[in-house]
């Protein structure tokens, strides 16, 4: 039925009311004459509304002449009457055929390149590049695309990548990248190595499993002295090379200073802005609006870009870049002693953290402030720390 | 029985074929079509009669449409109630 209404609609069709006495004779002879009639409706004692093909209708009169019945169309419908009346529009139907050869045209390229990754090791920008190096890109033509040996190249060029497959929707590129698992790292015992100190300290604790212990509890140690001997030398077994095994636990004291600023840094805006509009046709950037000079001197910076799509896969390759620019002061302000301590003290705490080893415990943290000869307040801090201060050095022999 | 009635019932061919029977054919509540039909005899939102060969099919019902009409069927759609067979 529905395949009918449309074919219906393609040939086009008229609706009409019949009025008359004899409507009944006027169905069942329009019927013998085959004039295909359908949707009919009686509308009163007399009236009757219909629909009727194109062709049928030209038979009809004949019809309703026979049964005394007068006939009256209420619409045309279909395709054929709708480009009557928009015949006389060429530049209109132009435009429209131009339209649709364009967006066809347009389909056969990838407009937007999407990467489902949900991994961390590899920064987005990296995994683009190397899209764009390998040849998927916005403008691409889709036929041209070899997912194969573009996935190969993108698992070959960056190794944390296990497996890359390479979906084409529409105008749109889908980019599934599945992260390699981490290999563990494995010591190979069979390298024969020496443990020296990372940093100066006292031995907290020393448990040796293998090489010659050097040093014991509480004794004080500098940077680089060697704690335990891979080489050992006995008179039953000989010389040997091992790889030394120890847990060597040292109180160390790590120092920083920093100068105290005496005033800090505010940005506030000034509430002033500026609207940047740019639109970005197949890469060019057009700009929508010829003032777009931006004359602050210092602004943050807030930009969106909006790809035109005409659905989720038919991307167009039109983009509207919106920035808007907000003008900011900067003001140095003074604050009191404390507060910029308080500042001094963060940042050296920061920087020390950095180096501790991960396991390292801070037993306290001792803060000294001195004036330096320029009469700038000089704020030290030094942290007690229990750390494994061991550090495998491979023997070379 | 004529003997083209015999011959279609022996032969085992659908009579609606070898002797132009009418076929009725009740599709759900709202729609009912007869194939080989000889003509309206009355229409109306309510009533439909209909003659066919061999008797008159009469339709009751509310707010009925034909809804297609050829040479050979006819379909009604419609609330329909009772779909009744003689002499009306």
């Amino acid at each position: 039925m529905f395949i009918i209404r449309i074919l219906n609609f393609l040939k086009g069709y008229i609706i009409f009311t019949a009025e008359g006495f004899f409507l009944e004779r006027f169905l069942n002879i329009a019927a013998h004459r085959n004039i295909y009639l359908w949707d009919i409706r009686r509308l009163g004692t007399a009236k009757m509304r219909m629909r009727i093909s194109t062709r049928g209708f030209t038979k009809i009169r004949e019809v309703a002449e026979k049964t005394q019945s007068h006939v009256e169309i209420i619409s045309k419908r279909g395709i054929p009457f709708f480009i009557k009346k928009y015949r006389g529009r060429t530049a209109f139907a132009v435009g429209l055929a131009v339209f649709f050869v364009i967006v066809f045209v347009l389909s056969f390229f990838i407009w937007a390149v999407d990467i489902d990754y949900e991994g961390t090791r590899v920064h987005p920008n990296i995994v683009r590049a190397e899209l764009y190096s390998a040849g998927l890109k916005a403008g691409t033509p889709t036929f041209l695309i070899n997912k194969q040996s573009i996935a190969s190249q993108l698992m070959t060029n960056i190794p944390e990548f296990s497996w890359v497959g390479i979906n084409i929707q529409g105008t749109r590129a889908i980019i599934q990248i599945k992260e390699r698992a981490i290999i563990p790292e494995v010591e190979d015992l069979s390298v024969p190595c020496n443990i020296k100190a990372k940093r100066a300290g006292i031995i907290d604790s020393i448990s040796t499993r293998l090489g010659e212990q050097l040093v014991q509890k509480g004794l004080a140690v500098t940077e680089g002295q060697l704690l335990v001997n891979g080489v050992v030398d006995s008179n039953e077994l000989g010389v040997r090379y091992l790889h030394a095994t120890a847990d060597i636990i040292a109180r160390t004291w790590l120092t920083s200073s920093a100068i105290a600023e005496p005033t800090i840094e505010i940005r506030t805006q000034t509430g002033r802005t500026k609207s940047k509009h740019t639109l970005d046709l197949f890469g060019f950037n057009i700009r929508l609006f010829t003032s777009d000079k931006v004359e602050f001197a210092e602004y943050d910076r807030v930009s969106e870009i909006r790809q035109i799509r005409l659905s989720q896969n038919l991307v167009l390759p039109f983009a509207l870049h919106y920035d808007k620019f907000y003008e900011v002061d900067k003001i140095n302000q003074p604050i009191n002693e404390n507060e910029s301590i308080a500042g001094a003290k963060a940042k050296i705490i920061a920087d020390l953290y950095s180096k501790l080893t991960p396991d390292a415990q801070v037993l306290g943290e001792e803060l000294t402030t001195s004036t330096t000869s320029a009469g700038e307040l000089l704020v030290t801090v030094t942290l007690e720390c229990l750390e494994n201060i061991g550090q495998k050095e491979e023997i070379l022999h | 029985m004529g003997f083209k009635q015999k011959m279609a019932e022996a032969l085992d061919i659908p009579k609606d074929i070898a002797l132009g029977s009418s076929k009725i054919t009740i599709l759900g509540q709202n729609e009912v079509s007869i194939e080989n039909y000889k003509g309206i005899l009355e229409y109306d939102e309510s009533l439909i009669r209909i003659k066919t060969d061999e008797r008159h099919v009469r339709i009751l019902g509310g707010n009925l449409e034909i809804g297609a009409i050829t040479e050979e069927d006819i379909q009604i759609r419609g609330a329909i109630k009772s779909v009744e067979l003689g002499e009306f």
